[in-house]
């Protein structure tokens, strides 16, 4: 860095370090410059981002980075070893496997997305509902939770897709419907501890609506640990989905879903085992990449002296 | 720390090291052992017994009447009837039961023993039941026993003389029950039922000596069997449900012969020298449905294109190669009426199909729903129609499910398409056309299941309906033979049930097993015999 | 994974009877309620699978009058509150009805089921334990070193990785290519029986037996399946106890206990270990419930004839007598973890008393 770019970068750096923030504004970002300088210090976090932006663009850029059709099914060509041709072999039908991960990569975001999206809302709102109103509303939403947290998440994804029909949007919605109570009961717990603090009350004197307090107040307060649990449990979305497609229940042939590609790939193990080991290392790719990024993600926002 | 976990190491990889060691038992020479799926075990109850695996079990205890050659399934041979005859108009038959043949519980076997087992079957009203009414059985008083080794069954159904003896050769149709032993174990009036669940109280071959679904099956050899005990004293299955598990037991001389080996690399185990093939047609056909409900799939310009959209060749070829043979037309290879083997005038033209949908009025295509089973190798197959049909502008949607559930929705007749096996019961072209070509009742009341044509509710034309029962009747077997062949003609052109593949069946055997007895039609452990 | 960080607010004390009568009661009242709340969803699901039993009975030739007849001899002509009426009934008086696809009472069946499981879940749980404990302390006491990077790595895949992928992984090198362990099933096809079962569970009953043989056989097959679960539960234990031991090892008293010349072995094992073995505890006690749903998977891919595997096959098939009695078993299970987490903990901390 030359003198001059230092000192004009030293009045925003000097900002964003000042001991006494003069603004909300100064304070929100004082916290994220931390925050973020706290997850590039962690080694391991930044890889998961730099994987998870990785396999994301991935989904994005497939039909330029796939060499083939995904779906194209060349019979005289099936169960080839990786060649120039194909790098990653040809499935039982001829297809090229190497697409067919890549593309594959857009089925599980897209899963592992959708369910982020349904079960973070949902859960943040009953949980934070049971935790503030108390009562009843509190004892029945909690036995509610209770019952789905009571079974295993694939057992229970397993029940509901098999009652629902295998198919790519019931399996979305069986694993969401496994996973909001986990997030619920966080939502809740933090709610707990929050609702008598006092600027909760402050507000209530105020003359705040109930629902208002929540949406405004109570619930951005439990925002980062559900952030963090929903980034974590996305590792175990993937699993469960993977899980699903291998028990032949979530996404139906010919979509690329890497949990059903293993599930084929056992029937050609002994000769063919790179059918099984390509989709298994994708999936534990995507796994680990949340995994580090919501541990990071957690550091990030409950600091350890 | 780290010299406590060494240790630890050290003392685990020594423990797999010595359990490395002990040696792999080859199977004793006179134990049969084979690894087999054993998921589910319904019941071995004779009157409701319906499971592929479990009957061909079954079929060891169980003796029927009579019983199928063991390299010729057309011809029919002695079984617990010594001797039979039929009445000139083919209604009535007598069975002469054999003497001195005793159950496991020392009580003769006798005529009532049989004539008991079938009227039990008749009253529990379970498939047994269903089977014995397709033959014309349907009242307890159409079975005599005039005395203790005199049968007399007399049939309403008019039935060439020629095929009637396949009923007989049905364990579950003519086995006999050791009656006291069963009731013995009656709980609440259900005639034993509840009992022979678990149990087998037959007269065969073998006895069932222990049954652990999901995990073993052991039958043991009875030494007092009328032709003698068989060779293998004992017959041991192992739940094996991987098939890449059970060739690599096989492969390494844990396993006398794998059951299920259809979907692994059947090139490399061929080439393997310590194994030993033997491929049999199956009595089955691998069909596609189309639900004559729908109006798009009961236009027979769209039920033709798809009979080009099937890619026989290349899949006969390539994912089905050494496990199938095309076959167009419904009689499977080698069954009396049969058409020659070359005959399948389909193959797959993508051109042609899309000119046919065009003349039908839908050149844009349309969107179907196809249901399959999870079993290898139909989710490959479906891929594959899915894959053609969409060139000619058909989308396919590809649905997998259990067999039970794919039931279920041929019950209700609740699919657009279908593509699945048939497994045949005997090795005559009227089971055949009974299944494929006969529907006395389209309405949806009828639930009548036991016909392919009602379950793609499809109605028959009169000719067909006159075609199948005049062949019923005919008794030159050469007229016969030639109705058939023009039924099956004109069923590949105009019927919604479009046939696709016989089904090839690999035994995957050790090579010390010397005989290995499969008629294409049945399985016999008594004369199996090693080295 | 449970309510392991949900501390309930603290619960005034007003009457003289004893203070664990009205919790327990209301405990007691509580765990029934989610019993039967689960028991109902299930029971519920079941009756809307697309699918029924009566098809897996009857295969697909019987006619309509046998259907009928099937129908009625399985109970499944009533109406849906009658059924789980009757099934309540039954249950209470533990005749849980009986497996279709096995043809055995549900009880005979979970007899001999459970115990497959339950033996491999302890020896998962061992191992898990065995290596999670020494490498999740040695990654706290080793904090930021090469050792610490190197068990929090793997754990994290442990916590990432497909299990029945790892299965069929193992199969393939350990047993395909190397023979070190033995296949499918849980022993020798020789074996089977040949030890008398007490326990049900072939490794314990075959040493009470003494034949060595055997459990050889038995542990040849057992050690795959079980390594893998317990690699699972070791991810989980050992960044737990890295994460109990830091808080540990991060008080004043540990600092006070070197500086009087206390070897740090004895700060790290004699004090700091024994605070969190209770707090373990409950983590191991987590991990044995999460081995449940992992045996699923680990089972099918091994053929391991255990809980999971006729859990699956029952819901495959829609036999509604099997699944409902797993699912009892299963909530039990799940709700005795969570309670004795919860119990615990409340006499763990002091804030709560």
């Amino acid at each position: 860095m030359t003198v001059q770019s230092f000192e004009r970068s030293a009045p925003l750096r000097s900002w964003l370090l000042a001991e006494a923030p003069e603004s909300g504004f100064q304070a929100w970002s004082q916290s994220f410059y931390l925050a973020w300088l706290r997850l590039a210090g962690n080694p391991l976090a930044v890889l998961g981002v730099i994987v998870l932006l990785a396999v994301g663009l991935v989904a994005l850029m497939a039909p330029w980075i796939a060499t083939h059709s995904p779906f194209e099914q060349v019979l005289a060509e099936r169960l080839q070893r990786p060649s120039a041709a194909h790098w990653l072999g040809t499935d039982e039908l001829g297809r090229d496997v190497f697409s067919r991960i890549v593309y594959g990569a857009r089925t599980t975001l897209y899963i592992v997305g959708l369910v982020a999206v349904i079960v973070g809302p949902i859960g943040l709102c009953i949980g934070a509902t049971a935790g503030y109103l108390g009562g009843w509303v509190e004892a029945l939403l909690m036995r509610i939770t209770d019952i789905f947290l009571s079974f295993p998440s694939l057992i229970l994804a397993l029940a509901f897709v098999s009652a629902l029909g295998p198919s790519l949007d019931n399996a979305i919605i069986a694993i969401a419907l496994s996973s909001w109570p986990g997030i619920a009961r966080l939502a809740r717990a933090e709610t707990l501890t929050i609702r008598s603090s006092d600027y909760v009350d402050a507000v209530r004197v105020m003359g705040a609506s109930t629902p208002r307090i929540i949406f405004k107040h109570v619930m951005p307060m439990c925002l980062p640990s559900v952030v963090v649990r929903v980034t974590l449990s996305m590792a175990s979305v993937a699993l469960t989905a993977a899980g699903l497609g291998f028990l032949g229940l979530g996404a139906q042939p010919p979509t690329p879903e890497w949990g059903a590609m293993l599930s084929t790939a056992r029937q050609y193990l002994l000769e063919h085992w790179y059918l099984a080991a390509m989709p298994g290392l994708a999936i534990l790719t995507v796994s680990l990449a949340f995994n580090l990024f919501g541990d990071g993600l957690r550091d990030m926002l409950n600091p350890r002296s | 720390m780290l010299i406590r976990f060494a240790r630890a190491a050290l003392a685990g990889s020594l423990l797999l090291g010595c359990a490395a060691t002990s040696g792999q038992a080859a199977t004793p020479k006179d134990v049969f052992v084979m690894a087999s799926d054993l998921t589910t075990f319904i019941t071995f109850d004779p009157a409701a017994a319906n499971e592929s695996f479990p009957n061909e079990l079954l079929r060891q205890m169980c003796t029927p009447l009579l019983s199928l050659d063991h390299q010729d399934p057309s011809k029919v041979v002695a079984g617990v009837a010594e001797t039979w005859s039929s009445s000139p108009d083919g209604k009535t038959w007598t069975f002469s039961i054999r003497r001195g043949m005793v159950f496991a519980s020392g009580k003769p076997v006798t005529s009532s023993s049989v004539a008991w087992s079938m009227r039990r079957s008749l009253k529990l009203n379970l498939v047994t039941a269903s089977l014995m009414r397709d033959w014309g059985l349907n009242s307890p008083d159409q079975i005599a026993t005039p005395d203790d080794h005199t049968l007399v069954i007399t049939l309403t159904k008019d039935l060439a003389p020629s095929i009637t003896p396949f009923a007989f050769t049905n364990h579950r149709l003519g086995a006999a029950l050791d009656r006291d032993t069963v009731m013995a174990n009656e709980k609440e009036g259900d005639l034993g039922a509840g009992w022979l669940n678990t149990n087998v109280a037959c007269y065969g071959p073998y006895r069932l000596n222990t049954l652990r679904a999901q995990e073993v099956v052991i039958l043991e050899a009875y030494p007092k069997y009328w032709s003698g005990a068989p060779a293998m004293k004992r017959i041991i299955v192992r739940h094996v449900p991987e098939p890449g598990a059970q060739r690599l037991l096989l492969e390494k001389n844990d396993i006398d012969y794998a059951k299920s080996v259809e979907a692994s690399s059947l090139a490399a185990m061929v080439a393997n020298p310590d194994l030993r093939f033997q491929f049999k047609p199956r009595l089955d056909s691998v069909y596609l449905a189309l639900n004559q409900k729908d109006p798009v799939l009961t236009n027979p310009k769209v039920i033709e294109a798809f009979r080009y959209l099937i890619d026989y060749q290349g899949l006969s070829e390539t994912v089905q190669k050494g496990r199938a043979e095309i076959r167009q037309s419904f009689v499977p290879a080698g069954v009396f009426g049969a058409l020659p083997k070359g005959e399948n005038p389909y193959r797959l033209d993508i051109a042609k199909a899309k000119s046919l949908l065009a003349e039908a009025g839908y050149g844009d295509g349309f969107k179907k729903t196809i249901l399959t089973m999870t079993n290898y190798p139909f989710p490959d197959l479906a891929q594959n129609l899915q894959q053609n049909a969409a060139k000619a502008g058909v989308t396919l949607e590809v649905r997998t499910m259990a067999t039970a559930q794919l039931y279920t929705l041929m019950r209700s007749r609740d699919f657009q398409m279908l593509m699945a096996v048939y497994d045949y019961d005997y090795p005559d072209a009227n089971d055949m056309a009974l299944r494929m070509a006969y529907n006395p009742d389209n309405s949806d009341a009828a639930k009548a299941t036991n016909f392919l044509a009602w379950r793609a509710a499809w109605a028959p034309s009169a000719w067909f309906k006159e075609q199948v029962e005049t062949a019923q009747r005919e008794r030159d077997p050469v007229k016969r033979a030639a109705l058939y062949a023009e039924l099956q003609r004109r069923h590949m052109q105009e019927s919604p049930i479009i046939g696709i593949f016989q089904r090839l069946g690999a035994m995957a055997l050790h090579k010390r097993v010397k005989r290995f007895d499969y008629n294409g039609a049945e399985i016999f452990y008594d004369t199996i015999q090693k080295d | 994974m449970s309510s392991l960080t949900d501390l309930a607010p603290p619960r005034p004390v007003r009457s003289r009877r004893p203070r664990w009568v009205l919790p327990a009661l209301r405990g007691s009242f509580s765990i029934a309620l989610t019993l039967l709340g689960l028991l109902a969803l299930t029971f519920f699901i079941g009756r809307v699978l697309p699918f029924d039993p009566i098809a897996a009975v009857v295969g697909e030739k019987a006619d309509a009058s046998v259907y009928e007849t099937v129908r009625a001899k399985l109970g499944l002509d009533q109406p849906l509150y009658v059924q789980f009426g009757l099934f309540l009934r039954d249950m209470l008086s533990g005749n849980f009805g009986r497996a279709i696809f096995t043809g055995n009472a549900v009880a005979d069946d979970l007899r001999h089921v459970i115990p497959a499981t339950v033996e491999l879940a302890t020896v998962a749980i061992i191992i898990g334990c065995g290596f999670g404990i020494p490498l999740g302390v040695a990654a706290a006491v080793y904090r930021g070193r090469p050792i610490d990077h190197a068990v929090r790595l793997l754990s994290l895949v442990g916590h990432s990785v497909p299990i029945f992928w790892l299965g069929l992984m193992g199969l393939i090198i350990f047993y395909a290519w190397l023979g070190w362990v033995g296949g499918s099933g849980r022993v020798d096809i020789f074996y089977l029986d040949a030890v008398p079962r007490r326990t049900g569970m072939l490794l314990v009953d075959s040493l009470l037996a003494g034949d060595w043989d055997v459990f050889v056989s038995a542990f040849r097959h057992i050690i795959l399946p079980a390594l893998l679960l317990g690699y699972s539960s070791m991810a989980y234990i050992s960044r737990m106890t890295r994460s109990f031991m830091l808080d540990q090892l991060g008080q004043e008293y540990v600092t006070t206990a070197r500086v009087k010349g206390l070897s740090r072995r004895r700060v790290v094992w004699g004090h700091a270990f024994r605070n969190v073995l209770v707090q373990l505890a409950t983590i191991v006690a987590i991990s044995y419930g999460g081995l449940l749903e992992g045996a699923v998977l680990t089972e099918t891919v091994f053929a391991w004839p255990g809980f999971g595997q006729y859990l699956t096959t029952a819901l495959m098939i829609g036999d509604m007598n099997a699944v409902l009695a797993c699912t009892l078993i299963v909530g039990l299970v799940f709700i005795c973890l969570n309670l004795i987490t919860d119990l615990l903990y409340r006499f763990l901390d002091p804030r709560t008393r």
